[in-house]
């Protein structure tokens, strides 16, 4: 048998890139014999096979990715520095003077946008018809403070940056927004995380609509958290029925199965949804249902 | 002619969203394949180049040499696919729930310990030292040829190969290690 230490040259050029044939087989014999070689060849082979990427998005979504990336760095294009010939410093100051008169205007009437804004958000009204109204609110970008509070940037009727407390009604009307819209996924998984600081019923509510609804299996995980976490209610008990009866998801099933056995809901009830789902993974599921009532 | 990427920066830093327009598209596919390959899903790894690249459009004017805008783009990919993994990779795992990544003949164990052993690799990542990671990276992640990974970290052939290998040898012994555990 030869050692790890006589094939180490030809690992090396194997894990670079490959081997003519008469090396190879070299290796191949000492692979045979060495599990620990075999190992690195065999973790080399799992690295290149993490994805395979040859299955593009289309076209359009990449065009709508790359418009996006225009529309956030515009502003920073527009407002970019830059140097002025010393003949216009002179032409500047009259420009300032008149801005500064404008801004007086201007301010007001970011207040309006503002004040429209709120009025927008803290309508009342279900998720459904949140879906269904499509404001014209886009880019948004959520980030909580050190202090708490949550900065909030967004496209109204021009774009704003705005500060709000954790609780207030223009942030649960927002995160409603945000996941009834299906946003950006990232946008939508912040949303979740706000809203897990949220009494506000349109929250309740649009997370409800979210876990039906949302494409993304990692929203509708993480909704499923924040709702098993909430105080017990018909809603979400009838809501994780649903996730049995639609959800593809096989962890979602079972973390929704987990719930409903600890919340003491009929075994039959519970074995009925996922019958009536028929998907696959079901008798996994359905495993989950008497383990868990058997543990009860 | 077709504008050299050095041009296009040029272009970009001089004000025109058009030119950063067709850099972004000359390197969209690629950024999105690192990002897939990290994330193993396509939403994600969309919203990942979108991130990528408004990230590239401010730090732009830190970029040297035009000739590395490759290397650059996607060094800042890993980043902000690792930072994504931070964020939101913790409880949850894509791939096994995408129909799209989901093998339909696979079960739903097989899925499960698939998804977990892909989770433990990434993880392992952080176990190895800053050069035998971008090793790894440069190698498995961003697919260069061992030439143009020796120029990225600024050594020869040799010493990349002899780096890959310890590499793999410490990752594959952290991962043992957590399996072991688990």
């Amino acid at each position: 048998m030869s050692s790890c230490q006589e094939n180490r040259s030809l690992l090396e050029d194997y894990l670079a890139g490959g081997l003519d044939n008469p090396k190879l087989e070299k290796l191949l014999k000492h692979l045979s014999d060495c599990p620990q070689c075999a190992g690195v060849v065999e973790l080399d082979r799992r690295l290149g096979g993490l994805g395979d990427p040859s299955d593009l998005p289309p076209p359009q979504d990449f065009a709508a990715m790359r418009r996006a990336v225009l529309r956030q760095i515009g502003d920073a294009a527009a407002g970019r520095s830059t140097r002025w010939p010393s003949w216009m410093a002179a032409a500047a100051a009259l420009i300032l003077a008149f801005l500064a008169g404008y801004a007086m205007n201007w301010r007001s009437g970011e207040d309006s946008d503002l004040a429209q804004l709120r009025r927008a958000l803290t309508a009342t009204g279900t998720a459904s018809e949140l879906a269904a109204a499509k404001d014209l609110i886009s880019n948004v970008t959520l980030r909580r403070l050190p202090s708490g509070r949550i900065s909030i940037g967004l496209d109204w009727t021009r774009h704003l940056e705005l500060e709000e407390e954790a609780n207030s009604p223009l942030l649960a009307g927002l995160t409603a927004r945000v996941l009834v819209d299906q946003d950006r996924l990232g946008t939508r998984l912040k949303a979740v995380s706000l809203a897990g600081d949220s009494s506000n019923p349109v929250v309740e509510d649009a997370l409800i609509f979210a876990l039906r609804h949302d494409p993304h299996p990692a929203v509708r995980l993480r909704v499923l958290e924040i709702l098993t976490g909430l105080p017990a209610s018909d809603r979400i008990e009838a809501a994780l029925l649903e996730t049995l009866r639609h959800d593809r998801s096989v962890q979602m099933r079972m973390l929704a199965v987990d719930y409903l056995v600890g919340r003491r809901i009929a075994k039959d009830t519970i074995r009925q949804a996922v019958e009536d789902a028929d998907l696959a993974g079901d008798s996994a599921v359905l495993l989950r249902v008497f383990d868990g009532a058997s543990l009860q | 002619m077709k504008a050299s990427d050095g041009q296009l920066i040029e272009g970009t830093l001089s004000g025109s969203l058009e030119a950063f327009d067709r850099l972004m598209q000359r390197y969209q596919g690629q950024v999105y394949g690192v990002a897939f390959r990290m994330l193993g899903d396509s939403e994600s790894a969309l919203d990942v180049t979108q991130e990528t690249f408004v990230k590239a459009y401010r730090r732009l004017r830190q970029l040297r040499r035009a000739s590395r805008f490759r290397w650059w783009v996607t060094r800042i990919a890993v980043n902000e696919s690792r930072n994504w993994l931070r964020r939101y990779g913790g409880s949850f795992d894509y791939e096994e729930l995408d129909p799209a990544l989901r093998d339909p003949g696979e079960r739903p164990e097989e899925a499960v310990l698939r998804r977990d052993k892909r989770k433990a690799l990434l993880a392992g990542l952080d176990r190895l030292n800053p050069k035998q990671r971008n090793a790894v990276l440069l190698r498995y992640f961003q697919d260069l040829p061992l030439r143009e990974i020796a120029a990225a970290m600024g050594c020869s052939e040799g010493v990349v190969k002899n780096i890959l290998h310890r590499s793999l040898l410490k990752l594959r012994s952290e991962l043992e290690m957590r399996w072991q555990q688990s």
